[in-house]
């Protein structure tokens, strides 16, 4: 009898995928249109989680923002009052004392290795089967993120929205105890971030999935506003700690990491050479932070009495994300006139749109979770 | 809603066998025992809350020891945590996923976005508390909660499964008649400020030669695009990077009546979302650009956020209520 096979074109097959799925890292819903397992079309949609903090810094005082903008980036709180305290205090001519900085840099840095190691965790349970079942690199690296999330506990009484910074200065003193423990944790981090780092980079499945996956070239990662470990991970030498110095990262020793290629893959180990360099910063600055006030101005009282003159300003941190800035108008009140938040997931996230197409519907998740979106961030 | 939970009691009285009662309320003790060791969430997370409950579930705390394992698909689970702050885009979708969980279902709303919305409840597109949306059985307060929190309010929970007892709240029967009212354009009169913006202004009609030419000097790195709303003019800020040289330029043009600029999303790959940020929040039509859609509000929305005399507090039915009908239920309370 023959054997006959009758092969039809029913076009695209459309894939939802999110804003309710694990591997989005929060909410995001991509609709992917797809031929087979190759992807031809996506669409992106945002916006679930647009909590109109732009709106409402038009509302609040210079000083009541700091808490308010720590909810944006949430793996990463303290960056976002860095920037917006370090923006006012650009206006305001404001001058923070070295030791108020060397604080606000330790808290940032700690910050930065407990995000990425959330990166990481998550990125196990979105590759699945790689390393022994996936949810054990979750386990690991939120177990180590615990450690670091009691010593912010130790220092300003919360978990992650530490609340450390305000205008001026910061809140809370470290005390030579919490330094001990600081120090104490740093020596037992290394190692084992040092095994995080060997088995991501030698394990065969996780080259497997992430070697030549999601290739971002030079042009595309600098034209979409790509930057932090997505831009280095293209080989971009851009990190504002080093290219525009701010608080006191001119004196710390650190390398930049830096990619080849610009696949998942490199941007992977950008992120876990990263942790490394962060804790060399962190160990400089146990060795001895210097005397001075917490805060150089006089405690204000009322909030009301912050007021920047006329005018507009523009500045960027290195958030573990990449280049967070805050662009602020002020009409010489006491709240801003209008205030934008360059998120650097939104300008990450915009590479999706490029890169998926011609790609397998497996790797779609790869690459999602290589950028480390945090939709706090993205929607605002 | 009512039905999703219905006791044993009532199946027993249903069946009108003689004894059937009695047997039913003694195994309904044993069933209540089996659904509160067993709860199994829904692993999905809106914001900074799902990270301290993906804390919860992980080493140290371990909710595994209390029987919970993380389902991603809302047919297999019982518990929806609601750890985040609930968008008005988010509630229809938290809505869906509530309605294809198979009863017995409980809820939690966990951080004090959940329950109330917390500093976000008057904004345009935030739900003030997930109990708008669906009914909540357990409140778990903090910004975020720890873990210890969760924990406590998961024990909680059990307790109220173990004697039978649920009595979920839920607010958004009130306005349910009002479905169809969308959002409206809701302004107020404000006195805005005159331009302060300092940096370079170029020519509206010169922006694109003035990017090629720009471009062409190395600045290949788009840092932002956005947009100031003042007295009596709209202006466009545009930053743009060198990474090699380090350098950055900053330029503004003024949006004229018209409301119409040229699209850089030609020359710029992240021009295109920025763009559409920029037309979603100030209402400012791109010529040129391929998908000038809404991105952050949903696609029926009226008006345009971040313009000076939009209302910050805009209602939105059926999951977001007026400022005064949420006094109402305040005082209520």
């Amino acid at each position: 009898m023959e054997n006959r096979v009758i092969e039809r074109d029913f076009g695209d097959l459309a894939v939802n995928m999110g804003p309710q799925h694990p591997s989005t890292h929060g909410v995001f819903r991509l609709k992917l249109y797809l031929q087979g397992e190759r992807i031809n079309k996506v669409e992106s949609f945002l916006g679930y989680l647009h909590r109109g903090v732009e709106k409402l810094s038009e509302k609040l005082d210079y000083d009541q923002l700091p808490p308010v903008l720590e909810r944006d980036d949430y793996l990463s709180p303290t960056s976002n009052s860095l920037g917006f305290c370090n923006a006012v205090e650009k206006i305001c001519d404001i001058k923070v004392s070295r030791k108020a900085s060397y604080i606000r840099v330790l808290v940032a840095e700690l910050q930065r290795i407990s995000s990425h190691l959330v990166a990481l965790g998550t990125y196990g349970l979105d590759l699945g089967g790689a390393l022994g079942g996936g949810a054990s690199l979750f386990l690991y690296c939120f177990r180590e993120r615990e450690k670091i999330l009691d010593i912010m506990e130790d220092l300003t009484g919360t978990r992650f929205h530490t609340n450390m910074n305000q205008i001026g200065g910061v809140r809370y003193d470290v005390t030579t105890e919490s330094i001990n423990k600081i120090k104490k944790l740093s020596k037992d981090l290394r190692p084992v971030l040092q095994d995080f780092a060997n088995m991501v980079s030698k394990d065969e499945i996780f080259m497997k999935r992430t070697k030549d996956i999601g290739i971002i070239s030079k042009a595309l990662a600098e034209e979409s506003g790509g930057s932090g470990p997505i831009a280095r991970g293209s080989g971009i030498n851009f990190d504002v700690r080093k290219n525009k110095p701010y608080e006191c990262y001119s004196e710390f020793n650190f390398d930049i990491p830096l990619g080849v290629k610009g696949d998942a893959y490199d941007r992977t180990i950008v992120r876990m050479e990263e942790n490394i360099q962060s804790l060399n910063i962190v160990d400089q600055i146990t060795d001895g932070i210097p005397p001075g006030d917490l805060n150089s101005r006089k405690p204000l009282k009322s909030s009301k009495l912050t007021k920047p003159p006329k005018g507009s300003s523009y500045f960027s941190i290195e958030s573990p994300r990449g280049e967070l800035g805050f662009f602020i108008v002020s009409d010489g009140t006491s709240i801003p006139y209008r205030m934008k938040i360059r998120a650097p997931s939104f300008s990450n996230l915009s590479i999706v749109d490029k890169l998926l197409p011609g790609t397998f519907i497996a790797d779609s998740v790869v690459i999602l979770g290589s950028l480390d979106p945090v939709f706090g961030d993205v929607d605002r | 809603m009512g039905d999703v939970n219905k006791s044993l009691k009532d199946i027993g009285s249903f069946m009108k066998l003689p004894g059937a009662n009695l047997f039913i309320t003694s195994t309904e003790q044993l069933f209540n025992w089996a659904k509160k060791s067993s709860l199994w969430p829904l692993s999905f997370g809106l914001a900074c809350c799902a990270i301290e409950m993906m804390a919860t579930f992980s080493s140290r705390y371990d909710l595994d020891r209390l029987g919970m394992i993380t389902r991603a698909s809302p047919r297999q689970a019982d518990l929806m945590i609601v750890a985040g702050t609930v968008t008005v885009k988010m509630a229809e979708r938290i809505k869906t996923l509530y309605d294809q969980m198979a009863g017995p279902k409980y809820v939690i709303a966990a951080g004090s976005c959940a329950i109330s919305g917390d500093h976000y409840r008057h904004i345009y597109s935030v739900v003030p508390g997930v109990d708008w949306v669906i009914p909540v059985d357990v409140y778990v307060p903090g910004c975020p909660p720890t873990p210890e929190a969760f924990i406590d309010g998961i024990l909680e929970l059990q307790k109220i499964i173990a004697v039978g007892k649920t009595s979920p709240t839920f607010n958004a029967s009130t306005i349910e008649n009002q479905k169809n009212l969308l959002s409206e354009v809701n302004t107020k009169p404000i006195k805005k400020s005159e331009n302060v913006i300092e940096s370079k202004f170029i020519d509206k009609d010169e922006l694109l030669s003035f990017i090629l030419q720009v471009k062409k000097e190395g600045f290949n790195y788009l840092k932002f695009i956005t947009a100031t709303d003042f007295d009596n003019n709209l202006v466009l800020t545009y930053l743009l990077g060198n990474n090699e040289q380090n350098k950055e330029v900053e330029f503004n043009i003024k949006v004229g009546e018209d409301l119409k600029v040229d699209s850089l999303s030609q020359i710029y790959v992240g021009a295109d979302w920025q763009e559409r940020e920029v037309f979603d929040l100030f209402g400012i039509t791109f010529n040129g650009h391929q998908n000038l859609k809404r991105i952050m509000m949903p696609d029926d929305w009226i008006g345009h956020p971040l313009r000076k005399e939009y209302r910050m507090d805009t209602h939105y039915y059926p999951y977001r209520p007026t400022r005064k009908e949420y006094e109402k239920w305040k005082t209520e309370l």
